[in-house]
């Protein structure tokens, strides 16, 4: 039997794109498994394919939203996007460059780890008003931002 | 590593800024584009990356999906009350945590 008909295919991808629009995420974990289990692609050909299509999911769900969340309402943040850009493009040069390297058990659960942390204060309500101070924001950022990368590439 | 990037940005800006969680995705996907475009660049060489062309037909039929998903998820973003988006992040977070710990 063809597991890889063309509804599949389209379904799988608009599961996955769903979220990007409604959360703002590439969703990569969530395609991976369908790429390798259910579409039995070998795991380098996945992770490639799955960076092409977390791309398209990124590049597509940020105009999609400009009508919920508009353009200005993005850029009059920009110090935000800067800083964790700035980070995270140092992190995704590091990371091209040691991919080989990261690719390690450790890193994976550390960052499984992190987001199980993540959730946790987020479900708890931990949303400081005033930020503690300017610098230690901007390096927070830079230092997220910079892991963010080493994990987006 | 090409996983969980708009999973550590997202929060971090909401727990750092309070910033609004719909606003908040925006941002992410604002960092993580030009990130993912500059990886993008710099593997696009990689032999590796010839599975794209060679399977052309896959990756446009999902990349079409992908599209149509991420307008879906856009609607739904209008319609959707925030107080259901933290608790549905929440999840995300946790069920990337366990995709993320299985890779290794």
């Amino acid at each position: 039997m063809n597991k890889r008909n063309p509804l599949a295919i389209f379904n799988a991808g608009a599961f996955v794109g769903s979220l990007g629009g409604l959360i703002g995420l590439g969703g990569a974990e969530f395609r991976l498994p369908l790429l390798i289990g259910v579409f039995g692609f070998s795991a380098l050909p996945a992770i490639i394919l799955n960076k092409a299509m977390s791309l398209a999911v990124v590049a597509a769900a940020l105009p999609f939203r400009a009508n919920v969340v508009p353009w200005l309402a993005v850029f009059s943040h920009w110090q935000i996007i800067i800083t964790l850009l700035a980070g995270s493009l140092i992190g995704a040069w590091l990371g091209a460059g040691w991919a080989i390297k990261l690719k390690s058990r450790l890193l994976y659960r550390l960052l499984a780890v992190l987001l199980v942390f993540i959730a946790l204060a987020l479900l708890m309500g931990h949303h400081p008003n005033v930020p503690s101070h300017q610098l230690f924001t901007g390096i927070t950022l830079a230092i997220v931002g910079a892991i963010a990368g080493l994990v987006l590439v | 590593m090409g996983v969980a990037g708009g999973e550590l940005l997202i929060p971090t800006i909401v727990l750092l800024f309070g910033v609004d969680l719909k606003l908040t995705g925006s941002l992410s996907l604002a960092v993580s584009l030009p990130t993912m475009i500059a990886g993008f660049t710099r593997y696009s060489q990689d032999e590796s990356f010839a599975i794209i062309r060679t399977e052309r037909k896959f990756v446009a039929i999902m990349v079409a999906g992908s599209f149509a998903g991420a307008f879906i998820g856009s609607r739904l973003l209008g319609i959707m009350p925030i107080t259901y988006l933290l608790p549905l992040l929440a999840i995300i977070l946790i069920i990337s945590a366990v995709k993320v710990w299985q890779h290794s």
